[in-house]
């Protein structure tokens, strides 16, 4: 390994890794020039998914001229820990009366007709859940205090207890943490070992069911994701590679210090970097308005980009479904990537019910047995088997070392359980099984635009992960929007996307007050107090150095007094932060998206929002210019292959090889165009275009 | 594994599914564009409202996840609207609106539009929406008020049309207007909902674009068909038989019934082939108070009876519920006659009716049958004065309680069960409008029932005043009659509700408090009711399982 004979430090290269169900995803960027310089994808390790990232590492560092100065990690473990229940012993202390909150939830059931309803069960079972004597009111005046003694009581209970992890939830504590801190030293000073969160510092947001929620869920998987960054970032610092940074649910990254406190925060960090990504490869591309569309073998994701920027919803309800049936799932309150994603993936099975109806998903044949044309013993077909069955993937253009793609199996398959029972052709019965799967899928975009106010035809569908780029052009004229978009390498978007996000910290402070009781210097207040916050999480960042000063933009909720659901506002310049100038924006806002305003209604502040984003990388999206496309160009060959009608009907289409596009080239449909690992499908119709990016764009 | 000559979809299967999977779809999206448009004191009641898709018949094709009293009660408002507009009259951007208990309507808070879905001339169907106002006049704010006439509880509208191709007609919206409290809130939910409807007539007119209406129609009628054999092949299973029970509620608002009172409900339930019959006959006369139910009410409970029987994943429409016939007495509690007030029949009876039900078919399907529940919408609503903030206040809100213990686990713990599903209102949201202090929300140990797997438990809130103006009224069920258990399980606590004076001492209220009255300092307790144990407790040993992580 001949370190010096590249010009480049270790802060010029940074290596993005995405762990997947199946794969770990692993790519490494030259910083200065804009260029992949390499990839691999190695088996994920779920017992403990960073083996298979160091092993990643190591086979992208192995040999090469440069080292790396960082690692960008867009994770599941925090998900996986909750869903696999290997958390802490978790004790949650509360305010007296109020232990039950967790059980009772919001009430509601999540299936209608269902005698045997079940909700999530509370993630601390009762006993663990203790109170303590104090009360604080909405504006944060103390009515009960928290006595010395009482706190000494707590504490010892807790020392009786077996405790890893202790999450602390008082009522009103968003308006005033003194009691939750003066818990948490007292408690952190009796258990040092113990992982202890406080509400007030993980979600300083009114509404005691879904922060105490967020602070448990914290508090839960927090020593399981410590343990594992801790070992990550001990196998780096061997390898002599300094800075972790971790993919945030909200899209933006952060170190491992920062996440290590706000596990939380990660839930959705590995869906997040496929949506940073589009974002990334939009901004390049000059287009503002994206859907990211992502479908791997069991599940597809659809994110949106608005104007350039990942759409954020401020709940998630994690592990909200349990074998296909909603129960409710752990609500947590904080920023993250709006996503939507169902089980349907090219594992999806398909299978006539009782009444000779055609059911795709959401059971899966996973990756073992996997689907039939696999050939490892699976006999349901899947998504992936009508695929094989029409000609659409073949055994020669997978792109897959591993795998052997059998058409026998898949039809197979097919014939016994969809098109025999039906009377119908193999063609028939695969076309339909592929029809239901993107009428699903369409229904998933339909809900992440029209149901949030959007018009898919403003859009442009990104299509990645291994089966995304075959279904995308389908689902895009299903639901009319206008444009897809492959991006080179899709099946490492998303770890390409972990390297491009910003530094990003979310905070947020209730005040609940109406704005004709407002002063102004409530505002200034608060928001002070959330850049305080705000410099304490940056100054945990280890930043390279060269870095400039955060971008710090605030925004604000309001709604009419009384309402439920509040609209959030951009406040620009300091006169913004006015009461009345607060009010005037508010109304403007109702009136622009709902046409009328209710003047005789008092407006109410509820959160002031505070972002504050660090860019680290500004390069626009890199290139992939490690392969010089046009030395394979005499090699490929262009070939035809036959494909089916739904009517039985064989045709022949051009099948092209990726790599021997050139950019400016087009395509006219219908063709199919075999990448590594994913196949691009071209619909009658169509043209495509090769970007200068490799990027190709798909229209009508 | 089916063969093809086993169906009953004619239609190409695939498109079938596909449609209806869209028609689903298209009521969740009438109910974001309706929570997303409306004023929201609609949903400071907790999203309680519903939208479906109707035939041209007025019978349900599809409906959201949504509350079921109203769900049910759909296809009898639809066919009152079409009794008054015949299907011929209706042009596009029609709406007609209609809220009346004694033509198809639950009570008078939820209002129901009807909005038709054209296929060029011919109309197809119809999209539905049904929203609770939070008021529709009447003696008292909020409608909900124990009167002894339909008369006193709000403005009551038959249907009319309040729209005629796309034009709001404004001598109607202005008389509506004039009648209901804070008139422009309810103007506001007004054009949401329009917008709603219009939506889901929009989506489905797109289908009809790519599919053709004669596809469509058909797949109308599939859908339901489709439901209606789920059903089917569910009661098939259930050994035929006639199977009766018969409780008693607790009161009216104006009397008590302990238990051989005038407050009885009674059910014959005639389970033969794939048919269900259930015949109410024997049950007591109209009450004076609002407890009464209208047929389309006892009618919902009788639908969400059936599918939930029939294990819970029947796509619901009127499909499943042609196998279910009801026979109520006229002039009885379970359909009452015109000027019966009717508010809490919705939260009370309905909740009730079902848990009877389930009384009654437990012999028949001693296993599947689920224990009682706590049998209400458990509705408390304050006012006052607020001299801190130099306001009036209005708050309303739905308790949650104990849900019967089933074959496969405990009962859900403070959860709303049954005919309803409003969301509760966050402590630290009430606190921070109204001059009250909630000092407990928490589950009241040892209130579900005995079993096996032991009833869900109730709920208790303590709150205390802290102004010298707080009034209060409840509406409850169960403080005299227990939920019962199932399969040998013990019946649930009962509901109590006490008021602590400021003196010390304690008052005892009724699950039907008109109006009570606070002071600075004193307390309010409510205890929901617990719900039954399945099985018998000596089996208790599979509570290990984890399942009862709250015992």
């Amino acid at each position: 390994m001949a370190h010096t004979t590249d010009s480049r430090d270790a802060n010029d290269v940074a290596l993005g890794t995405d762990v997947g169900g199946t794969f770990t995803d692993i790519l490494a960027l030259d910083l200065k020039g804009g260029r992949i310089l390499s990839s691999a994808k190695v088996l994920s390790t779920p017992q403990d998914p960073s083996n298979a990232a160091v092993a990643g590492v190591d086979r992208l560092t192995e040999g090469t001229p440069w080292r790396a100065g960082a690692v960008f990690h867009g994770t599941t473990v925090g998900t996986n820990t909750l869903i696999q229940g290997r958390a802490a012993l978790t004790t949650l202390v509360t305010t007296e009366g109020f232990r039950d909150v967790l059980a009772l939830r919001r009430q509601a059931r999540p299936r209608l007709y269902d005698l045997e309803a079940v909700v999530s069960p509370p993630l601390v079972p009762r006993e663990r859940r203790l109170e303590v004597r104090q009360r604080m009111a909405p504006d944060g005046a103390v009515t009960v205090p928290l006595e010395a003694d009482e706190i000494a009581r707590v504490v010892a209970e807790l020392e009786e207890l077996s405790v890893e992890s202790v999450a602390i939830c008082l009522l009103h504590a968003y308006a005033n943490d003194d009691h939750e801190k003066a818990l948490g030293e007292a408690i952190g000073k009796a258990l040092p070992d113990a992982f202890v969160s406080l509400s007030s510092d993980v979600c300083r947001e009114f509404r005691e069911f879904e922060r105490t929620s967020t602070v448990t869920v914290n508090a839960y998987i927090g020593p399981p994701v410590r343990d594992y960054l801790v070992r990550f970032r001990e196998q780096l610092a061997e390898r002599a590679i300094p800075r972790l940074s971790i993919v945030k649910s909200n899209g933006g990254l952060t170190s491992a210090a920062n996440a290590e406190k706000y596990p939380v925060h990660l839930i959705e960090s590995g869906p997040a970097a496929g949506v940073i990504a589009a974002a990334a490869l939009g901004a390049s591309e000059g287009m503002e308005d994206l859907i990211a569309f992502d479908m791997g073998g069991t599940t597809a994701k659809v994110g949106v980009v608005v104007g350039g920027q990942p759409r954020l919803s401020t709940e998630f309800h994690a592990s909200r479904f349990v074998d296909g049936r909603d129960v409710g799932g752990y609500p947590i309150k904080s920023p993250v990537i709006d996503l939507i994603e169902i089980g349907a993936g090219g594992g999806s099975i398909a299978r006539l019910d009782a009444f000779g109806v055609l059911k795709v998903g959401p059971e899966s044949a996973g990756a073992e047995p996997g689907p039939a044309c696999y050939g490892r013993g699976g006999v349901s077909p899947t998504v992936t088997d009508a695929h094989v069955a029409l000609g659409h993937i073949s055994a020669d253009g997978f792109g897959s070392e591993d795998l052997d793609i059998q058409p026998g199996p898949a039809r197979a398959a097919i014939e016994s359980q969809v098109a025999g029972p039906l009377g119908w052709t193999v063609e028939r019965s695969a076309w339909g099984v592929l029809t239901l799967a993107n009428a699903n899928m369409a229904e998933m975009v339909r809900l992440a635009t029209l149901r949030r106010g959007l018009d898919p035809r403003d859009f442009t569908l990104v299509a990645f992960g291994g089966a995304g780029p075959l279904h995308a052009t389908e689902i895009a004229r299903e639901v009319a929007v206008p444009r897809v978009v492959v991006p080179p390498y899709p099946g490492l978007f998303s770890a390409i996307g972990t390297v491009l996000g910003d530094i990003r910290h979310d905070l947020v402070q209730t005040l609940l007050k109406r704005t004709d009781e407002l002063e102004r210097a409530d505002v200034q207040a608060a928001f002070a107090g959330l850049e305080e916050r705000a410099r304490k999480l940056l100054a945990e960042e280890d930043l390279a150095p060269g870095h400039g000063a955060p971008v710090l933009d605030r925004y604000a909720d309001l709604r009419f007094e009384g309402q439920m659901f509040e609209i959030t506002l951009v406040l620009e310049g300091p006169e913004a932060l006015a009461a009345d100038a607060l009010d005037a924006t508010f109304r403007g806002a109702y009136v622009r998206d709902y046409g009328y305003d209710l003047p005789e209604h008092a407006v109410e502040l509820v959160n002031l929002r505070l972002v504050a984003t660090v860019p680290i990388w500004d390069g626009g999206w890199p290139t992939t210019g490690a392969d010089n496309p046009s030395k394979h160009r005499q090699a490929a060959r262009r070939r035809k292959r036959q494909v089916f009608h739904p009517d039985g009907r064989a045709f022949d289409i051009d099948v092209i090889p990726r790599y021997t596009l050139s950019a400016g080239e087009r395509i006219d449909g219908p063709a199919i165009v075999e990448d590594f690992g994913a196949t691009i499908r071209i619909l009658d119709g169509q043209v495509a275009e090769v970007r200068a990016s490799g990027t190709l764009v798909i229209e009508g | 594994m089916a063969r093809r000559d086993q169906t009953i979809i004619a239609s190409d299967p695939v498109t079938f599914e596909v449609v209806r999977g869209g028609l689903y779809a298209i009521c969740e999206e009438m109910k974001s564009v309706m929570t997303r448009a409306a004023f929201s004191p609609l949903l400071s009641l907790s999203a309680d409202l519903s939208c479906a898709l109707l035939d041209a018949d007025g019978d349900v094709v599809a409906q959201g996840n949504d509350i079921p009293v109203h769900l049910g009660a759909m296809p009898f408002a639809a066919k009152g609207v079409l009794a008054r507009f015949p299907v011929d009259d209706w042009r596009p951007g029609d709406v007609v609106l209609s809220n009346d208990p004694y033509c198809g309507g639950s009570h008078l808070p939820d209002m129901t539009m009807v909005t038709p879905i054209h296929d060029g001339a011919r109309v197809l169907g119809f999209a539905a929406s049904r929203v609770h106002w939070p008021d529709i006049g009447g003696s008292a704010p909020g409608s909900s008020a124990v009167t002894d006439e339909i008369i006193k509880e709000g403005l009551r509208i038959p249907p009319i049309r309040v729209a005629r191709g796309g034009e709001v007609d404004d001598n109607v919206a202005t008389l509506l207007f004039a009648n209901v409290r804070v008139p422009g809130d309810r103007l506001g939910d007004f054009k949401a909902q329009i917008a709603c409807n219009g939506r889901g007539a929009e989506r489905v007119g797109d289908l009809i674009a790519r599919y053709g209406g004669d596809s469509i129609g058909k797949i109308f009628a599939e859908t339901q068909d489709y439901s209606q054999h789920m059903v089917r092949q569910a009661l098939a299973a259930i050994p035929d038989g006639t199977y009766t029970a018969a409780q008693h509620l607790d009161g009216d608002g104006f009397i008590e019934d302990t238990g051989n009172g005038p407050l009885r409900i009674n059910v014959a339930i005639t389970k033969s082939g794939d048919s269900l019959s259930c015949d109410f006959s024997g049950t007591g006369p109209q009450a004076t108070g609002p407890i009464n139910a209208p047929i389309s009410v006892t009618a919902s409970a009788c639908y969400y009876f059936t599918l939930a029987l029939s294990g819970g994943d029947v796509p619901p429409n009127s499909g499943a519920y042609r196998q279910v016939d009801v026979i109520a007495p006229q002039g009885s509690l379970v359909n009452c006659t015109y000027p019966a007030p009717v508010v809490s029949g919705n939260t009370e009876m309905s909740n009730r009716l079902v848990d009877l039900l389930f009384e009654a078919i437990a012999p028949a399907v001693p296993e599947a049958a689920i224990a009682g529940s706590y049998g209400t919408a458990g509705i408390c609503a304050f006012g006052g004065w607020d001299e801190a903030r130099g306001r009036h206040f209005v708050h309303v809100e739905s308790l949650g309680g104990g849900m019967g213990a089933s074959r496969s686990g405990p009962g859900l713990d403070g959860h709303r069960t049954h005919m309803g599903n409003t969301m509760n209102l966050p402590v630290e949201a009430t606190e921070a409008t109204c001059p009250v202090r909630i000092e407990t929300y928490a589950l009241v140990d040892g209130s579900g029932g005995e079993g096996a797997w032991r009833g869900g438990m109730g709920v208790r809130r303590v709150l205390r005043a802290l102004g010298d103006d707080v009034r209060f009224s409840l509406l409850f069920e169960r403080t005299l009659h227990p939920a019962h258990g199932a399969a040998g399980g013990g019946a649930g606590r009962t509901a109590q509700f006490f008021a602590e004076r400021a003196d010390g001492t304690r008052q005892g209220l009724s699950s039907k408090t008109a109006v009570g009255h606070l002071r600075r300092g004193e307390l309010l307790c409510m205890e929901t009711a617990g719900g039954g144990g399945w099985g018998t407790p000596d089996a208790a040993t599979i509570e290990i399982d984890g399942k009862d992580g709250e015992s």
